[in-house]
């Protein structure tokens, strides 16, 4: 190996400005990244959208569920025809429970004021734009997953997602109220856990605190 | 490490070859003298070894990955991304290690280049599956391949080049133009971002860098340029006129022995001939005709192409005029022909038009590959005819029946021009002939007067284009020289009025001359003649005397009577 050389020459200070400004803009852009999402978990404005979790499979498993969001159709406001692929701007509102609904699609952002969320267009036709958004997933501790098992085709799954500027970030997943997380065996096996610690027998999964209040659930579908 | 082991030197010696300090031989011969001769048994051992390392390790990563995944969701989100920064550092390090030993532009720097941007791509990536909001894979192309680009400039390192070139190829591919800022003007940001490197690698005069940075970045631009075109509504095949010939002109503007300009020509010439190919069918003229406007990204990168076109021909260009023009002439064209139908004259003319200048152009190829060197041009113009008859087979209405007479008519027709054009030459050149052979007695007198009064106002050639010289220098030298009167310099002139520069007489140098000064000398020092004689009285009657004074007269020898053989005969018969 060639001996360090600890002298700069005098003709290359540029070059390492440069280098600082490479090392500065790269880090900055890792910190940008996380900044990102803690600031829209905390200055995001909170909805409710019904979801349905996916398992999402992969070879050295995942820390994650897919999210599938059902109703991701609406009116396209524009007189263009959107391409597939192309990022458009959903408008959406919150009901007085917090619940999402969506207004339109469009190529542009709303008016001051209108809140929006950034999707990709899967496809077009007569007038009605089909998205998908782009935060679809949510992390959950893989011995805590297997909640989705118990979910039936009548629950209320909620997902409370904070959004903020068209970015969205998915807080929690509820199954009629109850976290994902609570109904899971992994869950259960904490309370058993805990029970065999403390010796109190009524601290069950569902006596768990509820994230969501329960006027915010949407009323169960018969 | 000690600068005392082979391991050590063998570094040195392939760092200045590296630096181009030695040749490879010099390298082989320095090894040899040191005895480095490498035995084959230990190689072939070593790369065992090295195969058995590689798949180890990767074993190892395997494994370290899975079990990493394993608990990877109780790593507290601020681990992961001190993780991700730790990697990054470590590969920053590496760039500011090589830097400090000045090691740009060598092998070392090249594999901390690549190390640097797989750091990138894997630190990028960590943060943003960390912090999800959403997974954009064509920004996350864009974002690392310009997060890379500085350790391109900063290491000196192709290596760097060739993983930039692939992040935009796949960022092209993933259909990245459509929701990029200014659409596809963002490809060709990306792209510009990369131009300034050849620079840096010139002025550096490393060629075997150049040669891969020009393939790599022409390749690249090509295909990133046909990925994007690949979900526009029309194909914008003015567009890729006018970046082929810039292309080109841009590699005919590079000497002609360098490597590195030999992708820019050639690509530059297929692209060029490709997008003329594209306007001799209907369909490419319907999106042109369909769209609502050009994306004003699209006409300024054109406007930009036909300003650096301009600039090429009229400056970087030096050598070459009939080729460069040639090509030229296809922007210009599908511009002319893309107004037209834009104006709402959609017509057969465009068609037309481009059908006609691709048979012109292939078979100027043709004939630029009969000169002896040339036979690439060749091949190239019979390709161009070949598509042409295709195209008009599979993308016109029109009968291939009809680029297929005019090609033969075509060529039959320049067969006949080159054929009579050749027989003019050679008549000219037997009458010429001709004319000089006029050795008959009357022809030879009459013109004997007139060839002598020539003969007088003959001016030496060399002169003669001194004078020539000498106006042209008046016309281009500066205006500040020509106040300035310096006395004509005088040519020797030689027998029969030669100079030395006809370069066909060599001058004999001048015999030295037998002249000696004569010395002074004081009057009394002086010898008097008669002085001298009294002075050397015997020694000048020795000299005076002869050498056969002292002789001995010759003996003298008896006259003896000769008698003939048959001089007693007869005297029997009396």
């Amino acid at each position: 190996m060639k001996a360090i050389k600890w002298q700069v020459s005098p003709d290359g200070q540029n070059k390492w400005l440069l280098f600082l400004l490479v090392v500065i803009i790269q880090l900055g852009t890792l910190a940008y990244i996380g900044w990102r999402w803690h600031n829209i978990g905390v200055d995001g404005i909170p909805y409710q959208w019904q979801c349905v979790p996916r398992l999402e499979v992969s070879s050295f498993g995942t820390d994650y569920i897919r999210v599938v969001f059902p109703e991701d159709t609406t009116k396209w406001l524009d007189q263009s025809q959107p391409e597939a692929g192309q990022i458009v701007y959903v408008y959406i509102s919150r009901d007085a429970k917090g619940v999402m609904e969506i207004e339109g699609a469009s190529a542009s952002k709303p008016s001051v004021g209108g809140d929006y969320m950034n999707a990709t267009v899967v496809s077009f036709q007569n007038g009605t734009v089909q998205f998908r958004v782009g935060f679809d997933r949510y992390r959950i501790a893989p011995e805590k997953s297997d909640g989705i098992y118990d979910i039936n085709a009548g629950d209320n799954v909620i997902a409370s997602v904070r959004m903020k500027k068209g970015e969205g970030v998915i807080e929690g997943i509820y199954v009629n109220g109850v976290p994902l997380e609570a109904s899971s065996s992994g869950a259960a096996m904490d309370a058993a856990r805990k029970t065999a610690v403390s010796g109190n027998p009524g601290n069950t999964p569902l006596d768990k605190k509820h994230i969501v209040e329960s006027g915010m659930v949407p009323p169960k579908e018969e | 490490m000690m600068k005392n082991n082979k391991e050590w030197l063998d570094n040195q010696i392939n760092d200045w070859v590296s630096n181009g300090w030695i040749s490879k031989d010099a390298q082989q011969q320095i090894r040899n003298a040191c005895g480095m001769q490498e035995d084959s048994r230990l190689r072939s051992a070593a790369s065992l070894y090295s195969i058995l390392i590689i798949i180890g390790l990767s074993v190892l990563g395997m494994g370290i990955i899975w079990g990493s995944a394993q608990v990877w969701y109780h790593v507290p989100m601020a681990a992961r991304i001190g993780i991700a920064a730790g990697i990054l550092i470590i590969s920053q390090i590496g760039i500011g290690a090589v830097m400090l030993q000045e090691r740009q532009g060598t092998i070392l720097a090249e594999g901390i280049g690549v190390v640097h941007c797989l750091a990138v791509f894997v630190a990028v990536a960590m943060a943003e599956q960390t912090f999800y909001i959403g997974w954009d894979l064509p920004s996350y192309a864009a974002a690392c391949a310009i997060l890379c680009l500085p350790a391109m400039y900063l290491l000196r390192a192709v290596g760097c080049t060739i993983v930039y070139g692939l992040a935009v190829l796949y960022w092209a591919a993933l259909g990245g133009p459509l929701n990029a800022m200014g659409g596809a003007g963002f490809m060709w940001v990306m792209v510009v971002l990369a131009i300034p490197f050849y620079r840096v690698l010139a002025r550096h005069n490393e060629e075997i860098r150049l040669a891969v940075f020009s393939w790599v970045m022409t390749i690249t631009v090509f295909a990133a340029f046909g990925l994007a075109a690949l979900t526009a509504d029309y194909i914008p095949f003015l567009m890729l006129a006018t970046l082929a010939v810039a292309i080109m002109l841009t590699g005919y503007s590079i000497d002609i022995r360098k490597a590195w300009g030999v992708p820019f020509r050639w690509f530059g010439r297929f692209a060029a001939a490709g997008s003329l190919l594209i306007s001799c069918m209907p369909a490419s003229w319907h999106g042109i005709a369909e769209i609502q406007g050009f994306h004003w990204t699209t006409m300024a990168v054109t406007v930009i192409l036909f300003m650096a076109i301009v600039i090429l021909l009229a400056k970087g260009v030096k050598k070459r005029l009939w080729g460069p023009v040639v090509y030229v002439c296809i922007p210009v064209i599908l511009a002319g022909e893309t107004m037209l139908v834009r104006s709402g004259l959609y017509s057969s003319v465009p068609l037309i038009i481009s059908s006609v200048y691709m048979l012109f152009l292939g078979f100027y190829e043709t004939a630029q590959g009969l000169q002896p060197g040339h036979f690439g041009h060749a091949k190239f113009g019979v390709v161009i005819l070949a598509s042409l008859v295709l195209s008009f087979i599979f993308g016109t209405s029109f009968s291939p029946l009809v680029p297929v007479i005019a090609i033969v008519i075509l060529g039959l027709a320049i067969f006949q021009i080159r054929r009579v054009r050749n027989d003019k030459k050679a008549a000219a050149q037997r009458s010429d002939r001709r004319l000089h052979l006029k050795h008959r007695s009357a022809t030879i007198r009459s013109d004997r007067d007139t060839r002598r009064s020539k003969k007088k106002e003959i001016v030496p050639p060399s002169y003669a284009i001194d004078k020539r010289n000498a106006q042209e220098d008046a016309e281009t030298v500066a205006e500040w020289m020509k106040g300035v009167h310096m006395p004509p310099m005088r040519k020797p002139v030689g027998p029969q009025g030669r100079t030395e520069n006809d370069g066909t007489i060599i001058h004999k140098s001048p015999d030295a001359s037998a002249f000696v000064a004569p010395v002074f000398r004081d009057p009394d020092v002086t010898v008097l003649p008669h002085a001298a004689e009294r002075s050397k009285p015997r020694q000048q009657e020795r000299i005076a005397s002869s050498p056969w004074q002292s002789m001995k007269p010759a003996a003298k020898r008896e006259k003896q009577p000769s008698r003939s053989p048959w001089a007693q005969e007869g005297e029997s018969k009396k």
